[in-house]
């Protein structure tokens, strides 16, 4: 059931953009005893079912470019055919530690960046995308 | 090819498609974080200063392509023998809680909920580093 309670409040989180992927994954690994491996594939799986829903919704009311999307997801299949080898040549406890550096390095960004969106000065039209005020 | 990065274009494909491999190769390491370094490497490709578009529209562009690496990677490392049964319990509440996540983000400013996110993750990797 906290489980459960996990993925729902994650995926919220990540469907916010805030991050809920990594949270969800901190849960599996250090709440709930998963080994970092599969931990690591569940959190795949929730991410693709989270990010899936809630692109849904904002493929209708965002500005997608679809050439960046395809430029980044082109060059991201190929760094995570790169990733997952790497992933596999190391033991779960290094897996475990560098995913702890990743997590201090990638929190203190998120943290001490400075806000950069424009949202105040927007507002919408009758189709719900974004135009400037 | 027109990215909306600016007139370098061969110079900001070059710059996407690495971003996508330096995400793809989070993604495949750890099972996360792509989608992160995705927004941070598209907030400074100069898009949010010239004022077209807002950081949602970021954020919703780094989601769609991190989605397909995402399913590649499970895939990648469900070959790699390692098993995903158990996975089915956190379908629907992802699912749900995605949408959810989604109408949210035009309704609260997700500034306080994120700088509490951030202080939540720093604390966690510390005591990942810390246990070993």
């Amino acid at each position: 059931m906290i489980g459960v309670l996990a993925a729902f409040f994650c995926a919220a989180l990540s469907g916010m953009g805030v991050g809920g992927g990594g949270l969800f994954l901190i849960y599996l690994t250090a709440l709930s005893g998963t080994p970092q491996r599969q931990a690591q594939l569940y959190n795949l799986v929730f991410f693709v079912c989270a990010s899936g829903a809630s692109l849904i919704y904002h493929a209708c009311r965002r500005n997608i470019r679809l050439p960046v999307v395809i430029l980044l997801a082109s060059g991201g299949v190929f760094g995570a055919y790169l990733g997952s080898l790497a992933s596999g040549a190391v033991g779960d406890g290094a897996l475990r530690a560098a995913f702890g550096a990743f997590l201090v390095l990638t929190g203190t960004l998120s943290l001490f960046r400075r806000g950069e969106g424009k949202e105040e000065n927007r507002t919408k039209n009758i189709s719900g995308r974004n135009i400037k005020k | 090819m027109t990215t909306g990065y600016g007139k370098r274009g061969a110079a900001h494909v070059a710059a996407l498609v690495f971003t996508g491999i330096l995400s793809g190769f989070c993604s495949g390491f750890f099972g996360t974080g792509g989608g992160m370094i995705t927004v941070f490497m598209l907030s400074r490709a100069g898009r949010l200063r010239a004022g077209d578009f807002d950081r949602r529209d970021v954020f919703s562009e780094a989601l769609a392509s991190t989605l397909p690496v995402a399913a590649f990677t499970a895939f990648l490392y469900t070959r790699g023998g390692v098993s995903i049964s158990g996975a089915e319990t956190f379908l629907l509440p992802a699912a749900l809680g995605g949408v959810l996540g989604a109408f949210l983000l035009d309704r609260l400013r997700p500034g306080v909920v994120g700088k509490i996110f951030s202080a939540l993750v720093i604390w966690a990797g510390a005591s990942m580093l810390l246990r070993g």
